[in-house]
């Protein structure tokens, strides 16, 4: 009878089993970490959490292989956060419900400017931007209604409105198209906004400035130190200020540094595990991660993470033809905080 | 006429020599060609004269050239009225001649009739226990034998046998007893030359010493004489018992249609994806979309109680031996009144025993498992016992090509069945499957570096204890008990990760005990009550979302929640289902079953009537049509806290359909019919926050506000079973659709497919050579096409833009076919099949599989290139 039917658990496990035997036949597609073309690798926000009336610094790491004039433009509005639930609103509808969008994509905000949708706005155009909070964004519960789809006949406490915007606050979307060569590249990114936290032991998040790496051949085994100076100049590595050299065939490892131990702990606002207990709050960690990028194929990994194992390593082939590329290294700490560095390299025979 | 099953068969040597008797045929010449079968009806006899036992009538016919019988005697008497039944039947039967040189000829034939017994007396290849000639003191010399089939040693029962006397050319006859024995008295001493010339063997010749005077030595001293089935097999054709349909549509599959069929590695469960009204599942999973419904609105019946699964892992065959799988029955609507608690169709396996004449033993040994069957009779085929048990190798397989992939899967059954006496039945029966699938030490998918390892396993365990009693002749009374314990876990440990893990166990318990009253083959009355209890309990540590004003992580990084759900719910459901022929002809099959269900904090009573009716016109033409309400509760996940919903709705159906079925020849069958289906209270994830009473917010998980509606046409051109050749053509053109909200309207079901073709066709080659092929041409998924990406700057990761309007994948194509050989040998048959899945290795993605950017789109996995070749043994 259909009170036995675990289904959908079943179907699940066997879509999970079925591409793990049958994906080995499958087309080989490029990898993310190898940069071809001109790319938006990151957007940062400085503060890294905002609070109404701040002023906001806004910058993007865009490369372009072929250093072609480009333009970026900005924007930002107020769009409700899709899908953040417990089954991040999944359903038998499909990934996009069929609404013409993703589940997951917050939208655009020069759409919705031009539009007229009354939080979206253009903020102009620039290798940087400003984005100025609005000072009563909370002087009302219509952005914490329509970022979290809270209902309308619920008269949300004022203490409860607090802890709210004390621990979850409110997504701005910031927007940033990029013109090159005809074309048009699309990113967004999220400024957090709150309020001071009630709560002991959660400060404000803050990008993770401190990241930096260690770079050497593996064969020489070296265990790198924990933490180190990060270069002054936006480099990457710790140990070899300025541009590096990599030697065609011969594979190094970068080790990120600077992690803190043990990483930071915050308050977070996360959904129920009940029925009638639709919100819970806690206290989690943070976790850094780790988006690698070359303009040279030659990294072993696209991305890791702190918890799991942070470094990388990248060998050049030796049949590599370029003489010298530039690698790049995003870090992400999970809750909105970015940061980034660069480093161009040179290419040698062994 | 019910209760008739006619089997033809047993061809007598035929007589060849234009309208000369029998008698007086002693230099007979064997035609090139035997006769074969265009129509026979069945014998009418009133339904008080229904026999307790089989019942034979053995008639000698004349087949004139024109294939007409222009003449016909009782060879061997059943008594009245059979005697006189069996003489009018055949009298309007219909043959294509026999033929000598190509040029068409009378002959003389023996003809059976049988006279099934009462249904559930499934009459066994040869009775055992059916009385033996007594040896009569007879002048001259006794002479006796056995016949046999070659291979499986299966006793030959009224075979006439001749012996000729070359010095004299006299010829004696005698038919085999139930036994396949037979005894000659009064025969002259010396060489004799045995003759055994009977439909569907190889004619048999051979010489033999008659020396003995008395008739123990001869018994005791009597040869094994072995016929090879033969290349006039396509008339030797058993003819099914024609039970009345219980439902509108239903699709009944015997034991070689099952296991035949190309593509399925001779899986009997896997033939219904081949039936009109089921959409083709992704890599063959074995959940079916069926006339637009939902994949868990299709129930699984073995032996009339609920099955939780019917296939083993990603793509495996069924958890049952083929050998022991007895019928399948599949209905796409209305099912009977028997069944409940499915808002779709039903899938209904009956399991079987070998036959009972002797023991048995099977080995099958493919690329990819093994599978053993033994069965022993009992007091002279009284009882039986019967074990079967099959495990893959792929763990010995895998390693040739990966280290980090392992899958396994194991299935057994242990049945044993027990007349008590001629009215009381009962089997019990163990049944169960083990499969696992595991992963270790890759790295994680999502690249955060470290190294993941994943297991998958479930399994289920059965019993089942059951009884038939014949209360009268015309009542019977089943009950059945089933007790299932039934597990599914799922694991995956990464480094850096908290352990992720979803264990689901838990048991029923269902008795169903029903009556069957047919006094009249007008009428009959089926009812019963089905009592269930299940206890599922879930232990969970599952992640959940990212934290609110947080973006989710770049890389999978779960906050791990645990948490365990136990759900004991309950059910009764008592029924009752008739079968009315109002005028002849005319047949009506109403039902009603009324459940009573009790899960979460709901105690739901449903009803579900159903009325279906199949009008008869004549013998080649039945209308048919049903209309049918059917619900269906929700599973435990959906209704039970903390996650579910205790008081979601079940599903509602409501199943209609109208068509016709036209007999356009002996054997063959074209059915159409137009249906369709309206579901409400679907159940579907949700994320809603809603005010409750007090004031308070609440979250939705999982909400019952799904509906769908699907409407078609199926067609079915089936060659039924016999012959040279047998399998069915189908076509569906169907629509299914969801309701998207009152802003979008009705879109379509993500598991749609408007054309759906499948030709499932066998040839039986000669020589015991067979070739199936089974073609599928269906349309694509819908599927909603990407059109762009924004790059989500938080997560490191491109957003697909999707377009507003669905499309479909490319039109799925593919051959499978199959190729199977016997040799026989005296005693045991040797079998080789060849299974190849999708011949031309037709590219045919479940899916688009996009590059990170979605930039390039490429096509998703699919099921390769496939064969598999296998052999068998069978004692």
């Amino acid at each position: 009878m259909g009170l036995l039917e675990n289904t959908t658990l079943r179907a699940l496990a066997l879509a999970l089993a079925a591409p793990a035997v049958l994906g080995a036949c499958m087309e080989e597609l490029p990898r993310p970490s190898l940069v071809d073309d001109v790319r938006i690798l990151g957007v940062s926000n400085a503060p890294a959490q905002a609070e109404p009336g701040d002023t906001v610094t806004l910058t993007a790491l865009v490369v372009d292989p072929e250093d072609r004039p480009r333009t970026l433009r900005w924007a930002t509005c107020l769009v409700p956060e899709q899908g953040f639930g417990f089954f991040g609103g999944s359903s038998e509808t499909g990934s996009s419900g069929g609404n013409g969008y993703g589940l997951d994509d917050p939208g655009s905000c020069f759409d919705l400017a031009e539009a007229g949708d009354p939080w979206a706005r253009v903020l102009g155009e620039g290798e940087t931007a400003t984005l100025v909070v609005p000072a009563d964004l909370f002087d009302d519960d219509e952005a914490l209604r329509l970022t979290y789809g809270l209902p309308a006949d619920i008269e949300l406490a004022a203490e409860l409105k607090t802890l709210f915007l004390g621990i979850a606050g409110v997504n701005l979307t910031v927007s940033l198209r990029v013109d090159v060569a005809g074309r048009t590249l699309e990113a967004s990114k999220r400024v957090n906004v709150g309020v001071p936290s009630v709560l002991p032991d959660n400060p404000a998040n803050e990008n993770p400035t401190e990241a930096t790496f260690h770079i050497a051949r593996k064969v020489d085994l070296i265990e790198p130190p924990a933490t180190a100076d990060r270069p002054a100049d936006g480099t990457c590595f710790s140990n070899e200020a300025g541009d590096i050299t990599l030697v065609r065939g011969t594979r190094y490892v970068m080790t990120p540094q600077n992690i803190p131990v043990p990483q930071p702990t915050y308050a977070a606002l996360v959904p129920g595990t009940t029925t009638d207990q639709p919100f819970e709050f806690v206290y989690q960690q943070e976790n850094w991660f780790f988006a690698w990028f070359a303009t040279i194929e030659g990294l072993d990994k696209d991305a890791s993470k702190g918890s799991a194992v942070p470094e990388n390593s990248i060998q050049l082939a030796e049949d590599t033809p370029e003489t010298e590329g530039d690698l790049w290294i995003v870090v992400r700490d999970g809750r909105g905080g970015t940061t980034w560095c660069a480093t161009h390299f040179t290419v040698e025979d062994p | 006429m019910s209760r008739v099953r006619t089997v033809l068969a047993l061809l007598a040597a035929a007589w060849v020599l234009g309208l000369a008797s029998p008698a007086s045929t002693s230099a007979a010449q064997l035609p090139d060609e035997l006769p074969t079968t265009v129509s026979v009806p069945d014998p009418e006899i009133p339904p008080e004269a229904r026999p307790e036992e089989d019942l034979v009538v053995s008639l000698e016919i004349l087949i004139a050239v024109d294939g007409t019988v222009t003449e016909a005697r009782v060879a061997k008497s059943a008594g009245e009225p059979y005697d006189s039944a069996a003489l009018d039947a055949i009298k309007h039967a219909r043959f294509a001649p026999a033929k000598l040189e190509g040029v068409a000829v009378a002959v003389w034939i023996g003809f059976d009739f049988t006279f099934a017994g009462r249904p559930h007396r499934r009459s066994r290849v040869v009775p055992s226990r059916a009385p033996r000639r007594e040896i009569e003191p007879a002048p001259g010399f006794v002479f006796a034998g056995e016949v046999v089939e070659k291979g499986t040693r299966a006793p030959q029962a009224g075979i006439p046998v001749n012996v000729r006397d070359p010095r004299t050319g006299r010829t004696w006859e005698v038919l085999t007893d139930a036994d396949g024995r037979f005894v000659f008295r009064g025969l002259p001493a010396g060489r004799l030359t045995l003759d055994i010339f009977t439909g569907g063997y190889e004619p048999l010749k051979k010489a033999v010493r008659v020396r003995s005077a008395d008739p123990e030595e001869a018994l005791r001293d009597r040869d094994r004489y072995y016929l090879a089935p033969g290349g006039l097999s396509a008339y030797r054709t058993v003819v099914k018992e024609k039970r009345p349909p219980k439902a509108a549509t239903v699709i009944d599959l015997n034991e070689e249609e099952l296991t035949k069929v190309a593509g399925t590695f001779g899986d009997p469960t896997r033939v219904v994806a081949s039936l009109p009204g089921v959409a083709r599942s992704p890599f063959g999973l074995g959940y079916y979309v069926v006339r637009g419904a939902q994949l868990d609105n299709t129930g699984f019946f073995i032996d009339g109680h609920p099955a939780i699964y019917l296939y083993h892992l990603l793509g495996g065959p069924g958890v049952i031996h083929p050998e022991l799988v007895g019928s399948l029955s599949f209905y796409p609507g209305g099912y009977p009144a028997r069944y409940g608690a499915y808002a779709g169709g039903i899938i209904a396996v009956e399991t079987k025993d070998p036959p009972r004449d002797r023991w048995h033993l099977d080995v099958d040994l493919n690329l990819f498992q093994t599978g053993v069957l033994f069965s022993v009779p009992i007091d002279d085929g009284r009882g039986i016992v019967t074990a079967s048990f099959r495990r893959s190798y792929y763990e010995l397989l895998l390693p040739l090509f990966t280290d980090d992939l392992s899958l396994s899967f194991t299935d057994y059954m242990l049945r044993a069945s027990w007349d008590f006496s001629p009215r009381v039945r009962g089997r019990f029966i163990v049944l169960g499957a083990e499969d696992a699938a595991a992963t270790k030490g890759i790295e994680s998918s999502d690249g955060g570096g470290g190294k993941t390892s994943s297991d998958i396993s479930l399994g289920f365990h059965r019993v089942n204890l059951a009884f038939d009693v014949d209360l009268s002749r015309d009542l019977t009374w089943t009950t059945s008990a089933v007790w299932e314990y039934e597990h599914t876990d799922n694991s995956r440990v990464a480094e850096g990760d908290d352990t992720i893990k979803a264990g689901l166990a838990g048991w029923f318990a269902q008795l169903r005990s029903f009556v069957e009253w047919r006094p009249d083959k007008r009428y009959g009355v089926e009812t019963g009550l089905e009592l269930t209890y299940l206890s599922y309990g879930a232990d969970l540590q599952i992640p959940i979302g990212a934290a609110l004003g947080d973006p989710r992580p770049p890389l999978f990084d779960p906050r791990v929640i645990r948490t365990t759900i136990d759900s004991p719910a309950w059910g009764i459901a008592p029924y009752v289902s008739g079968d009315l022929e109002l005028t002849p002809g005319l047949r009506l099959l109403p039902g009603v079953r009324l459940s009573l269900w009790k899960y979460g904090d709901r105690v739901q009573p449903v009803l579900d009537p159903k009325l279906a009716v199949r009008w008869t016109i004549d013998d080649a033409w039945t209308l048919k049509g049903m209309a049918a309400v059917a619900h269906q509760p929700p599973n435990n996940f959906f209704a039970a806290e903390p996650f579910g919903d205790p008081a979601i709705p079940p599903a509602e159906s409501l199943q209609g359909s109208l068509g016709f079925e036209w007999i356009p020849a002996e054997g063959w069958l074209i059915s159409f019919e137009g249906f369709a289906q309206y579901l409400t209270n679907l159940p579907q994830a949700s994320n809603a926050l809603a005010a409750s009473g007090d004031d308070e917010v609440e979250r939705t998980y999982f909400d019952a506000n799904l509906r769908g509606r699907a409407f078609g046409a199926e067609l079915l051109l089936r060659k039924e079973f016999g012959g040279r050749q047998y399998g069915w053509l189908s076509y569906t053109i169907s629509r299914a659709e969801r309701w998207r909200g009152d802003e979008r309207g009705w879109g379509i079901y993500e598991l749609d497919q408007t054309h759906i073709l499948n030709l499932a066709w066998t040839v039986r080659l000669g020589r015991e050579w067979s070739l199936g092929a089974r073609f599928q041409l269906t349309s694509g998924n819908p599927y909603y096409p990407i059109v762009g990406s924004r790059y989500d700057a938080d997560l490191d990761r491109y957003v697909p833009l999707y377009a507003g309007e669905a499309g479909r994948l490319d039109l799925y194509h593919r051959l499978d076919m199959r190729l199977d050989k016997t040799w026989r040998f005296e005693d045991w048959m040797f079998q080789f099949y060849l299974d190849i899945q999708n011949v031309y290795n037709a590219g045919n993605p479940e899916s688009p599989r996009y590059s990170y950017d979605y930039a390039i789109k490429t096509d998703g996995i699919s099921l390769p290139f496939f064969p598999t070749l296998g052999f068998r043994a069978v004692f």
